[in-house]
């Protein structure tokens, strides 16, 4: 099965509905309050947000799970590092030259979660969110970079072009590695340099696809009269609603828990998790 | 040379999130050299089918075998299977790459174990067959040649390899009408010459009609009509319901016999339609 992240699926739920922008700057949040936290209950309510949101997307938990797929191994290494390579804490367990320790735990367990929010928390936004949405919103948040002349709408069209071609280009790499492995072309055996020289049927006819590509897209472009960002208006403007709202609000609640976490206010109710854990434990 | 599909069921992304089910059950054998005609209309999964000819897919649930070499268990004969079944995609000029028109062409027979002669002979072979003139083309490069004149190189890729079932997905779509009767002429003569069986998707009735010994009609992953054309196109109501039409001819004959000419209604050809005008002011001149 194929990884879902960085794919949009369609659909209708209160957070395709959302305003782009009010997602990306919520997203960017949430990615700052799952680095700032680092106790149970900050993750807690960070995991009741995300779990909410999963919800809310009705895209399937299933589907949200799988985006973690290509960065399973990430998450493992960075496990089993964190695991065995820390000499703080008690020693749990000792063997040969490992020694795993409480502290080592805590670490490993708290490593691999918060890459397990970052992900899921992430690719929720490009699940619910179209790439043209996600560039204009963008290009909406980044408009003040214009005063110190940085090209936004050139980028955020840059970066919609890019983004919609993607999947244009992953089905002609599809297309013309069929048309050469009927021909007998074989691009999975063989050594490094018999397998670099077998994607050359591949990529000539791809470069020149893309290049056709986009030379009739920019004709298209400029017969439709597209002359840059200056003077352009919008088919769909964005405006915040009600849904948007009431999405700031649960992020702000979130927020709260984990900042007041992270000024020791529920120190004692951390503390009795811990000690539950790791009855005598140094933390 | 025998093509044996049973039960073909093919689902792509199956248990992702754009789930989709091209084949449903489809079941159809060919035994004896023949032109026959796949069509139906857009997204029926006509494409989908024929990929699975030279285990470009690979069934979901059913099988197929080919040659005798059943794509998903034989999976070391595979190679073989692909010079054996060439196949001609949508556009096919999108595929050239080689420097010249010859070494593009060559490219098929590569691990051939053909001698340099040998091969350049074939090329040569493979280029007459599609009506391009070997000295005048073979050593220019083919991002120089016309839209019509990279499609024939590129069908001359596949041919090359004189596979014993040829497949072709609409070879003609975006060629005038003097370019599809190349394609029409390239696919009579191969067929003939090698006693291939020509397997083509097309969208053109008149072609079909005109081309094919058999044809075989899709709706929505599944098969809908297979017989002659003359039996398919027999049934107007059923062909229209499938999202086609019949002949021009066939309609034009239709026409005739509701203004009280008594043609024959199963006329498929412009040809044989004449022959039928002809025939009925004969004998009212009698
Ligand atoms: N790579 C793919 N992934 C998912 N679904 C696909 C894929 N390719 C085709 N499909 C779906 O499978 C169905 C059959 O597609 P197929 O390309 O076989 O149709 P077709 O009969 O060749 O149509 P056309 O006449 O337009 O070429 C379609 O509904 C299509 O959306
Ligand atoms: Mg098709």
């Amino acid at each position: 099965m194929r990884s879902t992240f960085g794919q949009y699926i369609p659909g209708a739920s209160v957070l395709h509905r959302m305003d782009p922008r009010v997602k990306i700057v919520l997203t960017v949040l949430y990615v700052v309050a799952v680095f700032l936290t680092g106790s149970l209950i900050g993750y807690a309510a960070l995991t009741a947000f995300v779990l909410t949101a999963i919800f809310l997307s009705r895209v399937g938990f299933g589907t949200v799970m799988r985006a973690l797929k290509p960065l399973l191994f990430i998450i493992i290494f960075t496990t089993v590092i964190n695991l065995f390579f820390n000499s703080t804490g008690n020693t749990v367990l000792s063997w040969w030259i490992i020694r795993i320790t409480d502290a080592g735990i805590i670490n490993a367990l708290r490593i691999s979660y918060r890459l397990t929010l970052l992900i899921t928390g992430t690719a929720l936004l490009t699940l619910t969110t179209n790439t043209v949405d996600l560039t204009d919103a963008l290009e909406r948040l980044l408009r003040p970079m214009k005063l110190i002349r940085f090209p936004v709408h050139e980028l955020a069209m840059m970066m919609t072009i890019a983004l919609r071609f993607i999947p244009t280009l992953m089905e002609e790499t599809d297309r013309i590695m069929k048309a050469q492995k009927a021909r007998g072309a074989d691009f999975e055996t063989g050594g490094a340099l018999k397998r670099a020289k077998a994607m050359v049927p591949l990529l000539i006819p791809l470069f020149v696809s893309a290049f056709r590509i986009a030379s009739d897209l920019a004709l298209a472009m400029e017969a439709r009269c597209y002359h840059g960002g200056e003077g352009r208006t919008r088919m769909k403007t964005l405006r915040l609603g009600r849904l948007d709202l009431w999405a700031g609000m649960a992020f702000c609640v979130v927020a709260a828990a984990v900042v007041c976490d992270q000024c020791g206010l529920f120190a004692f109710a951390d503390n009795a998790v811990r000690g539950l854990i790791f009855p005598g434990g140094a933390l | 040379m025998s093509i044996v599909v049973k039960n073909l069921t093919h689902i792509y992304d199956q248990g992702g999130p754009f789930e989709a089910k091209a084949l449903d059950g489809v079941s159809f054998e060919a035994h004896e050299p023949a032109i026959i005609g796949l069509m139906g209309h857009t997204g029926c999964g006509k494409s989908t089918l024929v990929q699975h000819l030279n285990a470009l897919l690979l069934p979901t649930a059913g099988s197929v075998v080919v040659c005798g070499i059943d794509t998903r268990t034989d999976k070391s004969r595979l190679r073989e299977l692909r010079h054996r079944v060439g196949m001609v995609f949508q556009y096919p000029e999108y595929q050239l790459f080689e420097e010249t028109v010859a070494r593009d062409i060559a490219f098929g027979l590569r691990d051939s174990g053909l001698s340099e002669e040998e091969k350049k002979k074939r090329v040569r072979a493979a280029m007459e067959e599609v009506a391009l003139d070997y000295d005048t083309y073979a050593e220019k490069s083919p991002f120089d040649l016309s839209g019509g004149q990279k499609r024939r190189a590129a069908i001359a890729g596949v041919l090359v390899m004189e596979p014993e079932i040829l497949v072709m997905d609409e070879p003609a779509a975006g060629l005038d009408p003097r370019g599809k009767e190349e394609i029409d002429d390239i696919i009579r003569r191969y067929h003939e010459k090698h006693g291939a069986t020509v397997l083509i998707v097309t969208h053109n009735m008149d072609e079909a009609a005109a081309l094919c010994s058999r044809i075989l009609v899709m709706e929505n992953g599944t098969i809908a009509a297979d017989g002659s054309p003359r039996q398919v196109f027999s049934d107007a109501e059923r062909v229209k319901a499938v999202g086609l039409d019949v002949p021009y001819a066939a309609r034009t004959a239709a026409a005739l016999i509701s203004r009280g000419v008594p043609v024959r209604p199963d006329v498929l050809t412009v040809e044989e339609l004449a022959a039928e005008i002809l025939r009925i002011k004969e004998e009212r001149r009698a």
